[in-house]
C-alpha cells in the first residue's frame, strides 16, 4: 500500500495518511490542534489537511475511505478536545464520504453549536447519498430559524425531493422563507415548483427560484414546461425585474440579449 | 470562545428596518441641480457604495465628484467606518452647494436595506471577496446594476451564477480589473492578438506572496462592528484583528476562507490581462500545476495550445507580465510601461485609441480590442447605453476560475484538469467539491 507523507510548516510532525500508522499520527496532532496557544494549533492543522489531501487524490479511494473512517471517529469522540473536533470535521467537509454519515450525524445532533454547524456542512458536502436523511430528520425538529435556514439549504444542495413539505412550511415563515425559496428551487421538482407559485408575490425569492427551476428544466431540454413558468411569472410577478428575467427565458438563444432601458429616475426635485 | 448566537436579522426581516427607514427611502434628499451642472435629478443615477475598507474610496470619491450621479446611500458593517463614509458624502456635497451644506445621504448597517431602496440605481461592492456575490446576485435580482471588485467570486459555481444572473435579469456588471482600461495593458493586448509576436508560448507574471495564514487567538470584537455578520457565508472563527483587517500586503487576503489568496488577489488583474491577451475570456486553462509538486519550480496553468503562464517567474526589467512569442516579446506593467521586442513593435498603429469604443469601427482590419480609457466612467456609460462594459460577469468569472483553480491545486498540493467548456474539473472528486463551498446560516443567498 502506498505511503504519503506530508510535514507541517511549524513542528516537524511527520504522518502517513495510509495504513496502521494513520490512526496514531492522527492520535498525535489530536493535543496539538487544541493547543491552548492557539497560535501553536497551524501546524498540526495544516498536516492534518494534507492527510485528508494525500488520501484522497484520484485514485485512492480506499485510503480516503480509511481515513475517513479514523476521523469520523475522532469527530464524534467527546473526549477529543473541541478545537481538534472543529478542524477534524472540516476536513471531513472536504472529503467525508459514506463512512463519516453516522459520526457527522452524532456531532450534528449534539450540543455543541460549533460543531453542530461544521457538521451540518460536512453533511452537506458528503459524497453519499445516505447524508441527506440526517439533515432532513434534523429539519423536521428544528425550530430555530437560523438552524432550519442552514438545514434548508444543505438539503436543497443536495437536491432532496423528500424535503419538498418542509421547504413549502418553510416558506410560510418570514424569515426562513427566502432559504425555503431558494432549496426548492434547487430541488426544482413539479411539487417543488407548485410551492413555489404559492408564495409567488408573497416572498420575492419564490419569482427568483421559479426562474431557476425553468432555466434547468430548459437546459435538460425541457421547453415546454420551462415555457408555461416563464409565461405565469411574466404575467403574475409583481416585480418588474422578474418579470423581465421571465421574458427573457422565453427569448430563444440567439436573441438573448440584455434587454434595452432608459435610465433614469422621475423624482420630483427637493429644495435644500 | 464558541459562535455567538445566531439571533442575527434575516434579510427579509429588513423589511421591518425599511419600515424604519421608510422616509429616507421615499423621499430621497435630493442634491439641487445647481451642485451637478446641466444634469437634473431624473437624469442621475443614484448610487449606493457597500463596503467601505480600503478599495471603495476611489469609488467614492469620483462617484461623489460626478455630475450624472448622485451617491445617495453607503453600507458597511463597522458602525465607525459608516459613519465616516456617510460624512465623507455629505461634506462632498456640501462644499458644492450653493448653501454649503448637506444632509441626507443613507447610512445602512445592512445590505439588503440599501438594496431596497427604489432610489439607488447602481451598486459598488467593496466587501472582501466573499461577499461579492451574494451581495451582486441579490442587487441584480432588485433590478440594479453593478460594479464588484475583483476577483468577481469566492468560488466558481458563484461566478456561473452571477454571469447568469446578469444575463437573465438584463443588467450591467462591470468588475473592477481596472488594467483593462489601462493604456499599455491594451496596447500590449492589441500587439499579442494581432500576432505581431507570433504564437505566444510562455507568459511570465508576477503576483508576489503573502505570509501564510495564521491561527490566531481570540480578541474581544470592537464595539460597531457586526463581526458575524462580516463573516457571513463562511465558517465561524474567533475575532482577531488580523483577520478581518483590510490590507495590501495581508489581513484577511491571507485566509483561504475569504478569498485566494495572492492568486485571487493580484491574479484577478494579471491572469486576467493574459485571458484577453490569448482570446481566452470565454473559456480558460485546461492545467494547473501548483508550485513544488513533483519539482515544479512555479506555479503554472496551461492553454489547450500549450501556451504556459509561470507565476512568479522572474519577469525582465521588474516587469508585471511578460508574453513571449516566436517572433518577439511584450512586457507591460501599471504606470503606463511597455516594452517589445523588437522595440518598435510598441508603436505600431493598431487602431483608433481616442475615445471608448466597444464596437468594432467600420473597415478595422485587425482583431478589435474593446477600447476603454477609464474603467467606472465606463461602467457608467454603459449603465445608461445598455451596452456591455470592458469587464463584464462572464469575462469576470472566466478570470476567477482561473485564479480559483489555481488556489485550489495549492491547496490540494496536486494538479488539476479542467474542462472549460463544460466547466467541471475532471477526474478530482475532491478538487470538485471545492467548486463551491458549503455556507453559514442564516447568510444564505445564491
Amino acid at each position: 500500500m502506498k505511503r504519503y507523507f506530508a510535514m507541517s510548516a511549524i513542528g516537524s510532525v511527520a504522518v502517513t495518511a495510509v495504513g496502521a500508522d494513520s490512526e496514531q499520527a492522527v492520535s498525535d496532532l489530536i493535543p496539538k490542534l487544541a493547543d491552548p496557544k492557539v497560535e501553536n494549533r497551524y501546524g498540526a492543522q495544516m498536516a492534518l489537511q494534507e492527510m485528508a489531501s494525500n488520501a484522497s487524490k484520484p485514485g485512492s479511494g480506499a485510503s480516503r475511505e480509511a481515513l475517513g473512517k479514523i476521523l469520523a471517529a475522532k469527530a464524534a469522540d467527546g473526549s477529543v478536545p473541541q478545537p481538534a473536533r472543529v478542524w477534524i470535521v472540516r476536513q471531513l467537509e472536504n472529503m467525508g464520504g459514506a463512512e463519516a454519515v453516522g459520526a457527522l450525524t452524532k456531532v450534528m445532533n449534539g450540543e455543541d453549536a460549533e460543531l453542530r454547524e461544521c457538521a451540518r456542512r460536512a453533511l452537506e458536502k458528503n459524497s453519499a447519498p445516505a447524508a441527506t436523511a440526517p439533515l432532513r430528520a434534523a429539519l423536521e425538529k428544528a425550530s430555530d430559524a437560523t438552524w432550519r435556514i442552514g438545514l434548508m439549504n444543505s438539503l436543497g444542495q443536495r437536491g432532496d425531493a423528500g424535503s419538498v413539505k418542509l421547504m413549502a412550511a418553510g416558506l410560510g415563515d418570514a424569515k426562513t422563507a427566502p432559504a425555503a425559496a431558494l432549496a426548492l428551487g434547487n430541488i426544482a421538482n413539479a411539487a417543488a415548483v407548485e410551492a413555489l407559485w404559492s408564495a409567488l408575490n408573497r416572498t420575492p425569492e419564490a419569482g427568483e427560484a421559479l426562474i431557476l427551476v425553468a432555466n434547468q428544466m430548459k437546459a435538460k431540454g425541457d421547453a415546454a414546461a420551462a415555457t408555461a413558468i416563464y409565461e405565469r411569472v411574466a404575467k403574475e410577478a409583481k416585480s418588474k425585474s422578474l418579470r423581465a428575467a421571465a421574458e427573457f427565458g422565453l427569448k430563444p438563444p440567439e436573441a438573448a440579449q440584455a434587454p434595452a432601458e432608459k435610465k433614469g429616475r422621475k423624482k420630483a426635485e427637493k429644495k435644500q | 470562545m464558541g459562535m455567538q448566537g445566531h439571533s442575527r436579522i434575516t434579510r427579509r426581516s429588513f423589511l421591518k428596518r425599511a419600515a424604519g427607514v421608510g422616509a429616507a427611502a421615499a423621499f430621497p434628499t435630493i442634491v439641487p441641480s445647481s451642485v451637478f451642472g446641466q444634469n437634473a435629478p431624473s437624469n442621475r443615477l443614484g448610487i449606493g457604495h457597500i463596503g467601505m475598507g480600503l478599495m471603495m474610496g476611489s469609488h467614492l470619491n469620483k462617484m461623489v465628484r460626478a455630475d450624472d450621479a448622485q451617491v445617495v446611500a453607503v453600507c458597511d458593517v463597522d458602525r465607525g467606518r459608516l459613519e465616516k463614509a456617510k460624512a465623507t458624502v455629505e461634506n462632498g456635497y456640501a462644499k458644492r452647494s450653493p448653501s454649503g451644506t448637506f444632509k441626507g445621504c443613507g447610512a445602512h448597517h445592512e445590505f439588503e436595506e440599501l438594496l431596497a431602496r427604489d432610489d439607488v440605481d447602481v451598486v459598488f461592492v467593496a466587501t472582501p471577496d466573499h461577499w461579492h456575490a451574494p451581495i451582486s446576485v441579490m442587487a441584480m435580482r432588485h433590478g440594479k446594476d453593478v460594479y464588484v471588485q475583483k476577483p468577481m467570486t469566492l468560488t466558481i459555481k458563484e461566478g456561473r451564477i452571477m454571469s447568469d444572473t446578469a444575463r437573465q435579469y438584463g443588467r450591467i456588471l462591470q468588475v473592477g480589473s481596472q488594467q483593462r482600461s489601462e493604456r499599455a495593458f491594451r496596447r500590449a493586448v492589441q500587439i499579442v492578438r494581432n500576432g505581431l509576436i507570433g504564437k505566444v508560448h510562455t507568459i511570465y507574471t508576477s503576483l508576489g506572496e503573502f505570509p501564510p495564514p495564521q491561527t490566531l487567538p481570540e480578541e474581544a470584537i470592537p464595539d460597531g462592528f457586526d463581526y458575524d455578520r462580516w463573516l457571513g457565508p463562511t465558517p465561524w472563527y474567533p475575532y482577531n484583528a488580523k483577520r478581518v483587517k483590510g490590507d495590501y500586503g495581508g489581513g484577511w487576503r491571507c485566509f483561504w476562507d475569504y478569498g485566494a489568496r495572492k492568486n485571487g488577489d493580484w491574479g484577478a488583474h494579471h491572469f486576467d490581462i493574459i485571458q484577453w491577451a490569448l482570446g481566452m475570456d470565454d473559456s480558460g486553462p485546461v492545467e494547473f500545476i501548483p508550485k513544488g509538486y513533483e519539482g515544479t519550480e512555479y506555479q503554472t496553468h496551461i492553454y489547450a495550445d500549450g501556451t504556459k503562464v509561470l507565476r512568479n517567474h522572474p519577469v525582465k526589467n521588474g516587469q508585471m507580465i511578460q508574453f513571449i512569442g516566436e517572433k518577439g516579446e511584450v512586457l507591460v506593467s501599471r504606470g503606463d510601461r511597455l516594452e517589445t521586442t523588437p522595440a518598435e513593435l510598441k508603436d505600431t498603429d493598431l487602431g483608433p485609441e481616442k475615445e471608448t469604443l466597444s464596437d468594432v469601427p467600420p473597415g478595422y482590419k485587425g482583431v478589435w480590442v474593446y477600447v476603454s480609457n477609464a474603467h467606472e466612467e465606463n461602467f457608467i456609460e454603459c449603465v445608461k447605453t445598455r451596452k456591455q462594459p470592458i469587464c463584464p460577469a462572464e469575462i469576470g468569472h472566466r478570470t476567477a476560475t482561473v485564479c480559483h483553480l489555481n488556489g485550489i491545486a495549492e491547496r490540494l498540493k496536486r494538479p488539476l484538469k479542467w474542462d472549460p467548456v463544460k466547466e467541471e474539473i475532471v477526474g478530482d472528486a475532491e478538487a470538485s467539491r471545492w467548486m463551491d463551498r458549503a455556507r453559514r446560516a442564516p447568510y444564505i443567498y445564491i
